[in-house]
């Protein structure tokens, strides 16, 4: 595959691709020419057209630990912590150019995640599975492939674990074991970037027993591979991505990352794609890796959409000549306090972070996760306060094509008018990007992407230090 | 002797080196523009790793300056920009470069000449 470099060679490498994509019971034959997908698409394609840009470099690209060669940051294995603290800036960056989600931190997280766990694996099991590893990681480093990192199942029943299902297949596992490899089925749910990724590398989506070998698994394959099937996630306002005009809100790069349930049906994976394979022990640990380097990220990206939107705001109420109140720039000022905690998260658990046996450096678990959990609840309120400055019009504004309207237009102009000498399209154009920004699937990926806050409150109670804490207490007080 | 007179008030070449631009103040690449109609035909704005620079200008967007990471900001013949209020600065130490560069070459016709 002839390595992709910018973003033209991006959107052609997709549509080579021909993979089998669904979008609304319909097989799309062609994901970059339909009209909600694309928007996605533009998204991760920044990704790679941004680390061209001299002005972005230093954070788009690192050095390859492996070959020497200047990479895209997002195939990198972070080599010290000012690794980690790029990554955070990096993501902040992108997120001022796309206000959305960029989707690609799933793939880089997956890769780091994995490196440093079947080094870790190899170590105890005295398999090879580190050393295909790193030849996987070189074809991704070459090729500059978008990676989807694929992590949760469908689960089912929550109360029974995956070999106590009625069905085997809601969680992904091993169906065959043949001496090229092996056969998989199962499906990955809430798959960011799923429909616009060259490939997926799997993960196990909780830690396994022993009567669950055959779901502790890890391997990567291409996303055309026979018997992967992509099915698209309908998304708030859908359809007006569809529709030509400003009434989607960021018409450019969409709402959140375009999530798809991709399902594995009897998929055969070559065993130099295989990196956990029935050594269930170490299921776990790879979960709370790829989980903490996930999370680690989201002060980074929702700091950077936070921003976007803290901007959106200030225009509303220019627009509309409330800028002046006192309590609209409280509200501004509360707004970018949380947008800056929740870019403080990201950094401080990167700033704290270490090396782990296999050379590759690993975030604080217990920050990385308080960063996360700390946006499943600012998010909401930032999106809280955005629609508090720019009004209910957010909810019961006209359609674009009102404004556009022979008979109506000239109402919609009239009476949406606010501040002298701005335009009513500015005006509705704002205020639709407020609305897909703080609403709907936007809110939802901030509460359950990388997991939801329940997983992120049982961190506390393993990493939280409680007894150390209940010691200094009685210390204090002299207690024996 | 007509190529030492060449050299004389031709276009001088800047690298520029950016920081990552992960949360700007400013628009860094703003400033490149306004040097640019500023100087017209007198400097060119070339990449850092380029050879035979004139100059070396690090471009931060904010204080923390990342820009200056890899190289000396102090050194002779480089100039450090973290704030758009610093721009005058920046023209003014373009204007130096220029007549001192100038000036050297005028100094090595003339030595040329003697």
């Amino acid at each position: 595959m002839k390595p992709i470099t910018t973003q033209k060679d991006y959107i052609q490498s997709l549509k080579e691709l021909r993979h089998v994509v669904y979008y609304n019971g319909k097989r799309v034959e062609d994901v970059t020419e339909h009209p909600a997908l694309r928007p996605h698409i533009n998204a991760a394609a920044l990704t790679y057209e941004l680390a061209l840009r001299p002005e972005h470099e230093a954070l788009m690209t690192a050095v390859s630990h492996l070959s020497g060669k200047k990479i895209n940051r997002f195939t990198h294995i972070h080599q010290t912590v000012d690794d980690l603290i790029k990554k955070i800036q990096m993501l902040r960056l992108i997120a001022h150019e796309t206000g959305s989600c960029f989707q690609r931190c799933v793939g880089f997280d997956a890769l780091n995640a994995v490196y440093m766990t079947a080094y870790d694996i190899d170590q105890k099991y005295k398999t090879d599975y580190f050393e295909k590893f790193k030849k996987y990681l070189l074809h991704v480093q070459e090729s500059n492939v978008m990676v989807v990192g694929g992590m949760t199942d469908p689960k089912g029943d929550r109360s029974l674990s995956p070999s106590k299902q009625a069905d085997p297949d809601l969680f992904t596992h091993v169906v065959q074991r043949r001496t090229d490899g092996i056969v998989i089925r199962g499906a990955k749910a809430h798959m960011t970037g799923g429909i616009n990724s060259h490939e997926i590398l799997l993960m196990p989506t909780q830690a396994m027993k022993e009567e669950e070998k055959d779901y502790a698994l890890s391997c990567a394959l291409p996303l055309n591979a026979p018997g992967v099937i992509l099915i698209f996630g309908r998304q708030t306002n859908e359809e007006r991505k569809c529709e030509e005009g400003f009434d989607a809100g960021n018409t450019q790069f969409g709402l959140v990352g375009g999530e798809a349930l991709i399902i594995f049906e009897d998929v055969f994976v070559p065993w130099e794609r295989v990196f956990l394979c029935g050594e269930y022990d170490m299921a776990g640990l790879l979960v709370e890796r790829f989980a903490t380097l996930h999370r680690q990220n989201y002060g980074g990206c929702k700091g950077g959409v936070s921003d976007i939107l803290v901007g959106a705001s200030a225009l509303a109420a220019e627009y509309q000549g409330t800028a002046g109140a006192s309590h609209i720039k409280e509200k501004l000022a509360e707004m970018m306090h949380l947008a800056e905690t929740l870019y403080s998260g990201s950094v401080a658990c990167s700033a704290m972070g270490y090396k782990t046996p296999s050379g590759a450096y690993y975030p604080d678990p217990l920050l990385a996760n308080t960063t996360k959990h700390n946006v499943t609840r600012h998010i909401y309120e930032i999106a809280r306060l955005a629609h508090d400055i720019a009004g209910g019009i957010v909810a019961t504004m006209p359609f674009h094509g009102d404004m556009e309207s022979s008979e109506v237009g000239r109402y919609v102009k009239k009476y949406l008018a606010g501040a002298q000498g701005v335009s009513v399209e500015s005006r509705m154009k704002i205020l639709r990007l407020i609305e897909n920004m703080s609403g709907g699937t936007a809110l939802v990926e901030s509460m359950h992407g990388a997991g939801s806050p329940q997983t992120q409150k049982v961190m506390y109670g393993r990493l939280g230090n409680l007894e150390q804490k209940k010691r200094w207490a009685k210390r204090l007080v002299q207690i024996d | 002797m007509k190529s030492h007179k060449k050299k004389i008030g031709i276009e001088k070449r800047i690298g520029v080196k950016y920081c990552g631009g992960c949360n700007p103040t400013y628009d860094r690449i703003q400033v490149i523009r306004q040097l640019r109609s500023c100087f017209l035909n007198r400097f060119h704005f070339v990449l850092s790793n380029q050879k035979t620079l004139n100059g070396l200008l690090f471009i931060n967007g904010c204080q923390r300056s990342c820009a200056v990471e890899n190289g000396d900001p102090n050194g002779p013949g480089s100039f450090s920009i973290s704030g758009e209020n610093e721009l005058p600065l920046l023209i003014h130490w373009l204007t130096t470069l220029e007549e001192k560069e100038n000036n050297d070459s005028l100094d090595s016709f003339r030595s040329a000449d003697d």
